[in-house]
């Protein structure tokens, strides 16, 4: 089958350290998919591969039939029909948001089609530091979407939006994504933004891709620790060999007994996150009460929610 | 769409170089060579026929040598003097008219040294103003012959001691404040901080303003001859004025250079040895009342250096400008005002198409490489302008010798204003660097990522956001260029003459009331970089 993106074994390294070491995934139209990772994962190097601001070392890029780059070529950024919101929206300070939008325009709509798009009908004559972090980002994405892009790409486009906002945001980006029809990947560092509006995910580690799924799979059946772990708290029921068998902290129960001492109790909103000890292991426990530290309680981790990962 | 695209950048197989934007790099690097190649041209003409260079060599190489270092060390040291006392002064105290004079004292810039070469030694000369009150208090000895190494030394110093005075000050302002809000936690006195702390954190902009005062020094050439000091510029004017010796120009070109170059390694090896990290919080030193004598002394020194330094010179031209014949003087002013406006404009043109082109390369292509040509087309302004006038001579002359043309390039308005740019090159350089580094790089991708293509780049991104840079670097070229003396006078066109020039001729053939006119253009003229200077220090 033919993928709309193909991204194959891309490898890049800057000045002898390895940053992404033979990445690969594919893409469909309008697909919605996250590059989740730390910093320093390489997830924004990818990007920038497929954007054009940066050229793979081995592997190659191919988008709707087209080479975008391999080692040895590498299409100009401005022909490669693809769209890139960056994490400071890198508005041009010098153009009010109608000239913004209209720069790099390919299609016979006004400006003010995509204003209404991303729902900030009347702002065209503002400059960008007249508008906030929330109405910046939206300009960015309509400038964008005005040059007619085959592929968007946005890089961390959370990250200068206020908690309290993010919650609609995410709904927001998700639905004008959608709309359009066409593929994008998005750069985060925060699970919640992956999970809540990703199709699929990639999870990105020192470089190497670790797993691909839908939001679901990753959380349900991650393939191993080190996605466990970013996608929540777990503990370790056993170990064996290469494998160990994981429990959710959330699934694991408190019950009555006297193995596992509390060390602390924080609380969380909804619930208490629970630390316990025991021969010196550590666990974590959603509670919906507090413990008192120092107190003696029992475990229990249910068969049917122990998972079975690769210890990494 | 479908099947593999055109290849727009610039391939190779893998491990090759990849090189991006190849046909802008290739420019940007033609237009730097072009920029470089006159003073390349003085190295590779050493080899050549040296004209009388041994007999100069001789006879005047020592002089030349001997009184070019005590120039430099003279003037170096009394303007640190000068200079850091002010800075001193006016940062950390209050006292009558201290807000004034942190102005004032910045306007004797506004002269060019030749300028004040022939103003001076005409207030001091027999039949000049002292001389006239003087006698009007029955006082009949007040007058001196100040024409020679002292008084070279002391005119010097007091146009350019505003280098130092302005460098200093700003470090004091707005660099080093915590440092200094730290060491008072720590239980030092005023008088102990400024000792221990302050003074030890200023010695980088100080021996930057003294640095910057010394390549001043070097590239003088009118007021060295107004005083008759002979040193290796104004033998590099004699060889070629008057004996037609291109060999010995270069030759003396050289050693000229030497000097500079060793001057140069010697302050960038002194700044990382003493470099301090700069603080960044950058409220204002409280300043400290001075009361009494102490303000007394404090306003009479400041105001001394100011009266000295520019109201004297300033109303001695004016009464000049009274003496002059007036008809002669306002018939031939508009038309060297004119070759002024138009050595300028053509000039920073130049400048300005070098400096943005090479700019904009850097910043497209990112690499070390673009940052190096960038920064290789500033060079000339380390260099005096006699330097560069040969080197432009040697450049124009093969030119024409390439295209066996006779002498189409040299002596043209076109050499002029390539000399120019190659001199000036380096005053935009610093407005449009800064400029573009305040610009995010993001804003070219982002530009790119919505198609547009380098020219559109250069044209609807990076033009209007540099334009703030663009107009701070075109006054500041247009402003030097109708200052400028030495290069102008070596390669001009056979009887072209401008504003500088004629002032300097004028004053040379003891016209000193002609010169008045002209000589007050250029120090009116010369008046804005200053009160721009004011503004950005003010802001700093």
């Amino acid at each position: 089958m033919k993928h709309f993106l193909t991204v194959k074994g891309i490898s890049k390294s800057f000045s002898n350290a390895n940053v992404l070491t033979d990445c690969s995934f594919t893409a469909e139209k309008g697909e919605l998919i996250s590059l989740l990772g730390e910093s320093g994962s390489g997830k924004t190097t990818l990007l920038r591969i497929i954007a054009g601001f940066e050229n793979p070392d081995a592997g190659e890029v191919n988008m709707n039939g087209r080479l975008l780059c391999n080692a040895n070529y590498a299409m100009m950024p401005e022909h490669r029909y693809v769209g890139l919101v960056f994490q400071d929206y890198a508005l041009f300070p010098h153009l009010n948001v109608r000239k913004n939008i209209e720069l790099g325009m390919k299609t016979n709509l006004k400006a003010s089609v995509f204003l209404n798009m991303v729902g900030l009908e009347g702002l065209e004559k503002r400059k960008p530091h007249e508008l906030s972090g929330g109405q910046q980002q939206r300009v960015a994405i309509a400038r964008s979407l005005a040059a007619s892009p085959q592929l968007l790409l946005l890089d961390e486009p959370f990250s200068n939006i206020d908690e309290s906002l993010k919650f609609n945001f995410r709904r927001e980006l998700r639905e004008l994504l959608k709309s359009q029809d066409i593929p994008s990947v998005f750069v985060t560092h925060d699970t919640k933004d992956a999970l809540a509006i990703a199709d699929k995910i990639i999870i990105l580690k020192d470089g190497e891709v670790r797993q691909i799924g839908t939001p679901e799979d990753i959380y349900l059946r991650p393939a191993d620790t080190y996605v466990a772990g970013l996608l929540g708290t777990f503990n370790v029921v056993s170990e064996k060999g290469s494998m160990a068998n994981i429990i959710r902290s959330e699934h694991t129960r408190i019950i009555a007994g006297s193995e596992y001492q509390v060390t602390s109790s924080m609380y969380q909103g909804r619930s208490y996150l629970v630390h316990l000890q025991r021969n010196n292991i550590h666990y974590n426990v959603s509670s919906d009460t507090p413990l008192n530290i120092g107190s003696l309680v029992g475990l229990q981790f249910p068969e049917d929610h122990i998972l079975t990962v690769l210890k990494r | 769409m479908a099947g593999t695209s055109t290849p727009y950048s610039g391939l190779g197989k893998p491990g090759f170089l990849r090189v991006r934007r190849g046909g802008w790099l290739i420019l940007a690097t033609v237009i730097a060579a072009l920029v470089l190649t006159p003073l390349i041209l003085l190295f590779t003409n050493l080899a050549a026929d040296g004209g009388s260079f041994d007999q100069l060599s001789n006879t005047q190489l020592p002089r030349y040598a001997i009184n070019t270092l005590t120039l430099v060390a003279g003037v170096g040291l009394s303007t640190l003097f000068l200079g850091t006392s002010l800075a001193l002064l006016t940062s950390l105290y209050r006292f009558p008219g201290a807000k004034f004079f942190r102005i004032a004292l910045l306007l004797p810039l506004a002269f060019p040294a030749y300028i004040a070469a022939y103003v001076y030694a005409g207030i001091f000369e027999y039949s000049g103003p002292l001389h006239l009150i003087g006698r009007s208090f029955g006082n009949n000895d007040l007058y001196a012959n100040i024409l020679g190494m002292p008084g070279l030394i002391a005119v010097l110093s007091l146009v350019l001691y505003p280098y130092v005075f302005a460098t200093t000050r700003v470090a004091i302002e707005s660099r080093y404040t915590s440092y200094l809000e730290s060491a008072r936690s720590l239980g030092l006195e005023r008088n102990a901080l400024i000792r221990k702390v302050l003074l030890p954190l200023l010695r980088p902009a100080i021996a930057g303003g003294v640095f910057l005062v010394m390549m001043e020094v070097l590239n003088d050439y009118g007021a060295m001859k107004y005083f008759g000091i002979p040193t290796f510029t104004t033998g590099i004017f004699t060889a070629w004025f008057s004996m037609g010796d291109l060999g010995s120009a270069v030759r003396l070109a050289m050693y000229l250079f030497t000097i500079v170059a060793i001057l140069g390694l010697v302050e960038s090896w002194y700044n990382r040895r003493n470099k301090v990290s700069e603080s960044h919080r950058s409220r204002p030193l409280e300043k400290r009342q001075l009361r009494g004598i102490k303000a007394f002394l404090a306003t009479s020194y400041a105001g001394g250096i100011f009266f000295v330094a520019f109201l004297a010179p300033v109303a001695y031209l004016f009464y000049l400008l009274s003496m002059a014949d007036s008809s002669h003087a306002l018939a031939e002013w508009p038309k060297l005002a004119g070759s002024s406006l138009l050595c300028a404009l053509g000039g920073a043109a130049l400048v300005l198409l070098v400096v943005i082109i090479t700019q904009f390369v850097r910043q497209l292509v990112k690499s070390k490489y673009g940052f190096w040509i960038g920064k290789s087309i500033a060079v000339g302004y380390t260099i005096p302008g006699a330097i560069i006038a040969i080197g432009v001579m040697l450049f124009s002359r093969l030119v024409d010798n390439t295209f066996n043309q006779g002498m189409i390039v040299a002596g043209s308005f076109l050499a002029l204003l390539f000399a120019y740019a190659v001199r000036f090159a380096g005053v935009a350089y610093q407005p449009l660097h800064a400029e573009s580094e305040k610009q995010s790089g993001r804003l070219f991708e982002a530009g790119q990522s919505v198609g547009l293509s380098a020219k559109n780049l250069l044209v609807k991104i990076f033009l209007p956001l540099s334009r703030k840079g663009i107009l701070l670097a075109t006054t500041l070229v247009v402003i030097d260029i109708f200052k400028e003396l030495p290069l102008t006078l070596i390669l001009r066109p056979f009887n072209f003459n401008t504003l500088a020039t004629k002032a300097f001729e004028y004053a040379d053939d003891e016209m000193i009331t002609r010169a008045a006119l002209p000589a007050l253009s250029v120090v009116i003229v010369g008046l804005i970089p200053v009160l721009l200077l004011h503004r950005i220090l003010r802001s700093r």
